[in-house]
């Protein structure tokens, strides 16, 4: 008992307290006094009345029955999360940085039997567990700490937390959002993550831990174009103390500069708890630009990150570096990470462990803060708006402090996930699934000059965590107060704009195939019978040491070029069963390999969404894709899914299908859920590149390697001879 | 109609046990040091109408006393069981929910038994798994010690039955879904049970909890409970 206590004394004076210790302050609310339709997506605040429904199995909208602490809307300043600092050599120069990349833990027990010796004793990345190192040699090294601190979310959250100390967060480089990384195409780098949180198996530190996660991490870099070994694989995780490199290479796929990229974000990825890690704090963003000397990519198509570099896009932006030249901050270029939080009356972080449908906060944060305020010139900035999850849906206006758009002040769309279309959309409003993002320009200095203030405000209702209801609260009962996200504060402009009026942009990237073709290729595949196809199989190793076959489909194109491309044709029916999200009926089983994509090969993924009243926003690793279909239809030129994407949003009933090439690297990668509560309940699949870089990773289906001194079988797995 | 569950047994654990009928709203709720009360109240209410769980307050409470109902079951040999303080406060554990008849439909235990194999020697000793009817008029006890004794499932793994309520109650706890709008009233509600497919596990202790497919490789399962502190002395109970 004594040891009880003081572990709880311990936890009253410097850490958090678990919710377990919480006394209610109000006995939950009845049903029968509970008549009114909902409203509510955000938070009622202090203002607004608490409006309730109970669904007709009696179930209570989960965020109405203990909402978070009401704290005042529109009084924190939005933080911008800080730049990521390379770490330098002796000699003081970024390419050697890897001579300062510090082993804080001092086991870095290797994780990787391709590499069974750990020379890792001196703390060096070791080039022979990365494909193609030697071509894509880092040109810079960043060390990132994944730690456990407290986060203030808003002051007066902050103000009940055990001690004032704020809410427990889990971030990369001590911050949530975790650092941003500037990157240029061309420049490879490579980005140690090392696992700091606080140890299980060590009774002190874990009972600092969050009544949620676990305290191991697998860090996905999203929608970058990354060798498997680096891409953030579920099973690759790190436990404390442990580190793993991650060799971002920075090429556009088939180094083709029409596949460049601009706005990616990284997020923990760790088996069976992606969303309550990633709800816990672990994301953060990583910008792509173009350097301007770089001869591979015209300059007109250039994102130079200047908007004064005569000759290129010139986007709203511009770099603040510090004495040494590295890049510090970023002028007119706004990062909005958006994530709901629930939080309890210590304002701490509340996640519902045993919830399967998704879950929902009642806070709207951008950056980690409940509903900031930005000041901003009248002039036009870049935002950068990444739905961070882990189970909300937006859709996004842009109104005044009644809800009332503002004429003439749009969204121009600039990018669908990772990459820039072909020209800027105009837009009054722009939808977010989980783990989309959109680029966009708005001109502030289209407000009229009696509007001093605008709100990112969402509409869209959304009562349980399975998707949203489609219901527009703008229509229905606008307020701000629940419902914006943020509020621009409007100054006068400080200079003259020298960015690029969208309106003006013609040819924002190029697209590597042309409509005909890809509506050639749509034509073929939906009115394809049998013998269209042709069909061919591929050996896959199981547990066990066995080997299993798969069969596969194919049929042929002409491709844009005169090519003739055999393109494989798959369909992933998205489902529900027996408690658990699944993907062709199957559950996430990394040890099994159910899709084998050969490298180099062209393929056509018909995804559908077999289910009545649930969304689910599919997300592919490593390569983007065109989507050439959706609910039968082609995609028009002013849908911002014509561009590449990397998450396909099918709600009830709706399928889409999609244009891959896999290109450049091998290995294992997966298909899922982004509703990241669908994704640890099984909505995930594994597929390869080919099967040679598997062996030896984690990523094995030799489980044996994940669970050191529990006996299990050991199989000899057998990679296919080429 | 099979016949009703028996009554319970004599209490393993000592002492009197205050039970407290959840009513909603009721005051008597405060008492329980538990953040989800609503869900308690409110969902056992939806699923069975005015039959209420026997929650019991805990012993002692763990770090995951507000996740885990302590409402009585009984196991397959017989004994009344307090399921939060007597099989899983302290512990290392994998909950989920079967009925006998369903297993034909929707066959899970087999490979969990083929986990059980490959984690033999840690069973009963830091490792726990809780397989809980849903289908108690059915699934007596003695019904529940044949299946185990048929499918050769060791110690440290109870088979458990009880009163519907309670039992339909800790369901709903663990396995929060709402009904599917797609989804039709199965024909035979006894034998079918809409969450067989996944598996919760967890660590009291630390309040690590996850959940598995029921179905995908053993030694994939078995993996898991290393990632949420699987070592002796985070299970110091032997049940
Ligand atoms: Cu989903």
């Amino acid at each position: 008992m004594a040891r009880s206590e003081s572990r709880r004394s311990l936890l009253r004076g410097a850490f958090l307290v678990p919710s377990a210790l919480l006394k209610r302050t109000s006995p939950p609310a009845s049903p029968e006094v509970q008549e009114e339709f909902p409203v509510g997506i955000g938070q009622p605040q202090p203002d607004v009345p608490a409006r309730t429904l109970f669904l007709p199995d009696g179930i209570p909208m989960d965020l109405e029955i203990q909402p978070s602490p009401s704290v005042t809307p529109f009084v924190m300043d939005l933080p911008i999360p800080p730049i990521a600092i390379p770490v330098r050599g002796t000699n003081g120069s970024l390419e050697t940085g890897h001579e300062s990349l510090t082993d804080p833990y001092g086991n870095p027990a290797p994780k990787d039997i391709v590499n069974p010796t750990p020379v890792y004793a001196e703390g060096k990345p070791d080039p022979r567990t990365h494909q193609q190192w030697a071509s894509y040699v880092p040109k810079k090294y960043y060390q990132v700490n994944i730690s456990q601190f407290f986060h203030n979310y808003h002051d007066e959250l902050t103000a009940l937390s055990p001690g004032g100390l704020g809410t427990a967060t889990w971030g990369y480089g001590g911050s949530a959002p975790g650092p941003t990384f500037i990157v240029f195409y061309g420049e490879p780098i490579l980005v140690r993550m090392a696992n700091a949180l606080p140890d299980c198996s060590d009774p002190v530190q874990a009972a600092t831990l969050p009544p949620f996660g676990v305290p191991s991490t697998s860090t996905h870099l999203h929608n970058a174009h990354t060798p498997s070994e680096s891409d953030g694989f579920p099973m690759d995780f790190i436990d404390p103390g442990q580190w793993h490199d991650h060799h971002y290479v920075n090429i556009p796929a088939g180094s083709d500069w029409r596949e460049r990229m601009t706005s990616l974000w990284y997020h923990d990825h760790r088996m069976d708890f992606t969303a309550p890690n990633v709800y816990a704090g672990l994301t953060g963003f990583y910008f792509y630009f173009d350097d301007p000397a770089d001869a591979s990519i015209p300059d007109n198509y250039k994102d130079t990150g200047d908007e004064e570099d005569a000759g290129t896009l010139r986007l709203p932006g511009k770099f603040v570096r510090d004495a040494m030249g590295n890049v510090t901050g970023r002028l007119w270029d706004i990062p909005l990470m958006l994530h709901d939080v629930l939080f309890d009356q210590e304002g701490q972080a509340v996640f519902d462990v045993f919830n399967t449908d998704g879950i929902l906060g009642d806070r709207f944060t951008v950056n980690r803060t409940v509903q900031p305020k930005l000041t901003v010139e009248r002039r036009r900035y870049r935002l950068r708006i990444q739905n961070g999850g882990p189970s909300r849906f937006y859709d996004l206006h842009l109104t005044d402090q009644n809800g009332v758009p503002i004429p003439g002040l749009q969204f121009w769309v600039l990018s669908s996930d990772g990459n820039l279309l072909p020209k800027p959309l105009p837009k009054d409003s722009i939808q977010l699934s989980v783990a989309q993002r959109h680029d966009v320009i708005v001109d502030f200095s289209l407000v009229p000059a009696g509007t001093t203030e605008v709100y990112l405000y969402n509409a869209l209702e959304q009562i349980h965590g399975r998707g949203p209801t489609g219901r527009n609260l703008l229509e229905i009962d606008p307020n701000v107060n629940r419902d914006a996200l943020m509020r621009f504060d409007l100054v006068a402009a400080s200079a003259a704009d020298p960015s690029a009026d969208p309106a003006t942009i013609t040819a924002l990237r190029e697209m590597p195939d042309d409509r005909d073709d890809l509506e050639r290729l749509r034509f073929q595949v939906t009115t394809a019978t049998p013998s269209d196809y042709t069909t061919d199989s591929v050996q896959v190793p199981t547990v066990g040491g066995g080997m299993k076959t798969l069969t596969r489909k194919y049929l042929q194109w002409v491709d844009g070029n005169g090519m003739t491309q055999n393109v494989y044709v798959r369909e992933f029916v998205f489902d529900y069963d027996g408690g658990l999200w699944t993907i062709n009926g199957m559950a996430a089983d990394m040890t099994e390999i159910p899709i084998v994509v050969d490298p180099g090969a062209h393929e056509v993924w018909h995804i559908k969404n077999s289910g009545g009243d649930w969304s689910h926003p599919v997300h592919i690793h490593f390569e983007e894709f065109r989507l050439i279909e959706f609910n039968g239809l082609p995609i028009s030129d002013d849908d911002p899914r014509d561009g590449r994407k990397d998450v396909l949003t099918i709600g009830p009933g709706e399928d889409g299908i999609a244009f891959f090439r896999f290109r450049d690297f091998e290995g294992h990668y997966i298909i899922h859920c982004h509703n990241v509560i669908h994704e640890d309940h099984a909505m995930m699949l594994r597929w390869n590149i080919g099967l040679n870089r598997d062996v030896g990773h984690h990523s094995d289906p030799d489980a044996a390697r994940w669970c050191n001194g529990v006996y299990i079988p050991q199989p000899v797995p057998t990679p296919r001879e080429d | 109609m099979q016949e009703r569950a028996p009554q319970p047994m004599q209490r393993t654990r000592r002492g009197p046990t205050r039970r407290t009928a959840l009513a909603v709203g009721a005051a008597g709720a405060a008492s329980l040091p538990l953040v989800a009360l609503w869900r308690r109240g409110l969902r056992s209410r939806a699923v069975h109408g005015e039959e209420l769980p026997e929650l019991v307050e805990p012993a002692r409470a763990g770090r995951s006393a507000h996740l885990i109902p302590n409402v009585p079951v009984i196991d397959h040999r017989g004994r009344e069981r307090l399921f939060y303080d007597d099989l899983v406060r302290d512990r290392i554990v994998a909950i989920h929910f079967f009925t006998s008849r369903g297993e034909t439909l929707y066959p899970i235990l087999d490979n969990l038994v083929r986990v059980q194999r490959l984690l033999a020697h840690r069973f009963g000793k830091s490792l726990f798994f809780r397989s809980v009817t849903l289908d108690p008029e059915h699934d007596t006890p003695e019904r529940l010690a044949e299946l185990a004794r048929d499918k050769g499932v060791g110690p440290g793994w109870d088979f458990l039955t009880g009163k519907r309520e309670n039992l339909a109650f800790l369901k709903g706890y663990l396995f929060l879904q709402r009904p599917t709008l797609t989804s039709r009233p199965s024909a035979t509600p006894e034998v079918s049970c809409c969450s067989g497919g996944l598996v919760r596990y967890g660590n009291e202790s630390l309040s690590r909890w996850g959940s598995f497919p029921a179905k995908v490789t053993p030694e994939f399962i078995a993996t898991r409970f290393q990632w949420i502190g699987f070592r002796e002395e985070d299970c110091p109970r032997v049940g």
